[in-house]
């Protein structure tokens, strides 16, 4: 039923683009390559809610919006980018082919991330810690209440002074020298955290390889 | 070498005017408390992350040491390179005292009296209580010292003559409002300090004037031109509604970059998120979110614009094109 619905939405989606097309002058590849990264916005939109606890969990519709995802990353989005691809309307930045071994990179993280996801998504979401102190409702004028109760317990001095990596960082670059055990460990994760690596993923993404409007 | 340049550049320029002399000569800054409370370092080091100490004086796309001097910034006045701020006694602040850590970061004054460039936000600090300053230090002094010091600004004259930033000063500086308010909640009064203060979302989202002023007529309605081209857009509350913002998932845009539409944020915003905002207690991300979208406390937060289902990026009219761009 939902299926047949998101499939509706999409057939008519595409025909709204394929109108609005002309308008716009992406055509070609660039308007494939937009499409792919539109089913992907699309999937992530979809989830999110599921992740933040917004709405049930439905470890299969995680599954499956995963799996749109890593279908649309890795080498199919690269083949996508072929040299110099910018006619028309895009927002891919020339760096894509000055970079181009960060870019195919994150584009591989993005499908190793979601093929990860779309295998572990009835693993669930990350049980829920315990509340935390409500910083918020301290009186601030005085700001002196002992650390513990207002900063996160997440992150020590070093990792917010920033000499010391995130801990929620995993080495993604050194995992990805060794395909088979990095996907073993990713597939044991909760799926909002696999979920938060895609999303950190398409940022780093977007901040170096889309340029603003123009 | 810079100062010989400051010599014949701008010397000659100046010379005949008084005006330029008493600018000099004018002194700026108060004098800081004899003493401190006890810092504590956690605390500090969660300011000094939520103020974007961290991630301005670090540059971590080069992946340079942290708070070595972060990557240089574009702006129609010039390249500004944000300083080593280690405690290497020469390349960096260790020979500072707490006094002089305190006048910079809360008055935008050095240790030698000159003004600094509003680049560095120190005016969202003004704020910053005895106790505040107290912990930044405490964490500032857990941070390896780095001995390179940091490529000097290169900023062409009228700006270079660093005396004029008085006059700035003496227009523009002023302190942001962050005291609470009768009748608004916990989370709301505790956004206000985070965005108004330490989180300083201001400098970017709003305009700024020909001298770098903000323009409060403008407040949060965006601004296109930021250091390196980036673009903030407007945060105004009726623009987050618009755009299917909630307190919820505006918070959790400020954790993971998604947006509602399922985009995810790039420019200058996703290394806000990536440096700053992802560092945050989920509190005070929900509290900045409630802030934002209840800007004039009154409990009430507009509920969402129904996000356009069938508007895929490809087929949408560019020149309406949503934020996912420009942030």
């Amino acid at each position: 039923m939902a299926k047949q619905w998101t499939g509706a939405m999409a057939l008519a989606a595409s025909a709204v683009a394929a109108v609005a097309m002309a308008h716009t002058g992406s055509t070609g590849i660039v308007l494939e390559r937009m499409k792919g990264m539109t089913a992907m916005r699309d999937a992530v939109a979809e989830l999110a809610p599921m992740m933040q606890g917004a709405v049930p969990y439905d470890a299969f519709i995680v599954s499956e919006g995963a799996a749109v995802i890593a279908g649309h990353a890795g080498e199919t989005m690269l083949s996508l980018f072929p040299e110099g691809s910018l006619e028309g309307v895009t927002y891919a930045k020339p760096e894509i082919w000055s970079n181009w071994q960060d870019f195919a990179a994150l584009a591989e993280e993005m499908r190793v991330y979601a093929d990860a996801l779309s295998e572990a998504a009835p693993n669930g979401l990350e049980p829920a810690s315990a509340p935390p102190a409500d910083m918020a409702g301290m009186d601030h004028t005085g700001m002196a209440l002992p650390a513990a109760e207002e900063t996160n317990p997440g992150f020590s001095v070093a990792e917010l002074m920033g000499y010391a990596e995130k801990t929620a960082d995993s080495p993604v670059s050194r995992g990805l020298a060794d395909p088979a055990s990095l996907a073993l460990t990713l597939s044991s994760l909760a799926a909002d955290d696999l979920f938060a690596k895609i999303s950190e993923t398409c940022s780093s993404c977007h901040a170096q390889f889309r340029a603003g409007r123009n | 070498m810079r100062g010989l340049i400051r010599l014949f550049a701008v010397f000659p320029a100046v010379v005949g005017s008084v005006g330029a002399g008493a600018l000099a000569l004018w002194p700026i800054g108060e004098a800081e408390p004899r003493s401190f409370p006890t810092g504590n370092a956690e605390r500090g080091a969660y300011l000094a992350r939520s103020g974007g100490c961290v991630s301005c004086h670090t540059n971590a796309a080069a992946n340079g040491p942290a708070l070595a001097g972060g990557a240089p910034l574009d702006t129609p006045f010039g390249t500004f390179v944000p300083p080593n701020i280690t405690p290497h006694p020469v390349a960096g602040i260790g020979r500072w005292t707490i006094q002089d850590f305190a006048r910079a970061v809360r008055q935008g004054v050095s240790p030698e009296g000159d003004p600094y460039y509003p680049v560095f936000t120190y005016s969202f600090y003004a704020g910053f209580t005895d106790q505040d300053i107290a912990d930044l230090w405490e964490a500032f002094r857990t941070v390896p010292p780095v001995a390179e010091a940091a490529s000097d600004h290169d900023v062409t004259f009228p700006f270079s003559f660093r005396s004029g930033l008085k006059l700035w000063r003496a227009n523009y500086l002023k302190a942001p409002e962050t005291d609470a308010l009768m009748g608004t909640s916990s989370p709301w009064n505790r956004g206000r300090v985070l965005v108004e203060g330490a989180a300083h979302c201001a400098a970017c989202h709003t305009g700024r004037n020909l001298a770098g002023g903000l323009k409060d007529s403008a407040r949060f309605a965006g601004n296109d031109n930021l250091p390196g081209g980036s673009k903030a857009p407007s945060i105004l509350v009726a623009d987050l509604s618009a755009r299917g913002f909630t307190v919820a998932n505006l918070s959790y845009a400020l954790q993971s970059g998604v947006l509602p539409n399922g985009d995810a944020f790039g420019g200058s915003m996703s290394e806000v998120v990536a440096q700053g905002t992802s560092f945050f207690t989920d509190a005070d991300r929900e509290a900045i979110a409630t802030y934002l979208l209840d800007p004039e406390g009154t409990g009430l937060v507009p509920a969402p614009a129904p996000l356009p289902a069938d508007t895929p990026m490809a087929g949408m009219d560019h020149s309406k094109m949503d934020m996912s761009n420009e942030n």
